[in-house]
């Protein structure tokens, strides 16, 4: 599965954001109900979920999407972030996770990276932070779109 | 080694607030026009913070900042302010410590001043005429 515009790319990228704005509403961030009903369903196969209720410990792969785990080549679920090699999909997409959980903000991160085979993807990826009741902020949400070369 | 990253702020009510944070400066900037023209605020800036996790300090530079009524002028500006940085640095470091520098031209300053004088100078020279010519 892959997307041939880049357009069409960034679009999905700026849809998800502009969701999590208008839902984020006066706690400043987005319900986890919410983006589950808006997104979640929508998105699943390119989409996956990190545990960070307990800040004292690595945030953990909840679920992972099928195409994402196709495009990993691994099935992380249940793993800390850090057990994804550097210079896989997953291993490049984390650099700004402190940032969108300290600062509960999302934050996209685009790049590329190879598959064992060669095959050459350029990515986009949104991060945004969800919460289940209160301020504190449960789970991370991820968003893939992507296009091989 | 340096993070850069690049960070999206917007004006409501008085107040910058952090939207979202970027690992690329057009993303960035794209998603700033795009939030101005938007009409949903008042401003929109776009810094980038590179941080150092030797030091931990990171030196913020603002790369564009634009309030709701520079909005006309905004389109004939985008290419202009898209390759113009540098318009206000500031280190932050863990201390707390903030310095900040800023860039001025005061050329244009200068050149208003000498044409103002010049035409301060012509109005005499003609008041003196008209005395001469009365006298």
């Amino acid at each position: 599965m892959s997307d041939n515009s880049s357009g069409m790319e960034r679009r999905m990228v700026v849809q998800k954001l502009d969701v999590w704005r208008e839902a984020r509403g006066d706690e400043g961030v987005m319900p986890m109900k919410t983006a589950i009903e808006q997104m979640f369903v929508e998105i699943a196969p390119l989409s996956f979920v990190l545990d960070v209720t307990d800040k004292n410990e690595e945030p953990t792969f909840a679920s992972i999407g099928e195409t994402v785990i196709e495009l990993q080549e691994t099935d992380l679920i249940g793993h800390p972030i850090s057990a994804a090699k550097p210079d896989s999909l997953m291993g490049q997409i984390f650099e700004t996770l402190s940032v969108v959980i300290d600062k509960k903000v999302p934050a996209t991160v685009s790049g590329e990276f190879k598959q064992q085979s060669g095959q050459k993807h350029f990515y986009r990826c949104i991060l945004m932070p969800l919460s289940a009741a209160s301020e504190k902020i449960d789970i991370v949400m991820g968003a893939i779109s992507f296009k091989t070369e | 080694m340096a993070k850069k990253t690049f960070e999206l702020y917007t004006l409501k009510n008085g107040l910058w607030q952090l939207d979202c944070v970027f690992n690329s400066k057009q993303d960035a900037t794209n998603e700033a026009w795009r939030q101005l023209d938007g009409g949903h605020f008042d401003g929109i800036r776009v810094d980038q913070e590179i941080y150092d996790a030797n030091t931990n300090s990171a030196i913020v530079t603002t790369l564009l900042k634009r309030l709701k009524g520079d909005e006309k002028k905004s389109a004939s500006r985008r290419s202009e302010s898209r390759n113009h940085h540098a318009a206000h640095t500031r280190v932050k470091s863990s201390k707390g410590k903030k310095s900040s520098t800023r860039k001025g031209s005061g050329a244009g300053h200068l050149g208003l001043m000498v044409i103002s004088v010049c035409l301060i100078l012509l109005v005499f020279v003609g008041l003196a005429f008209v005395l001469i010519d009365k006298f």
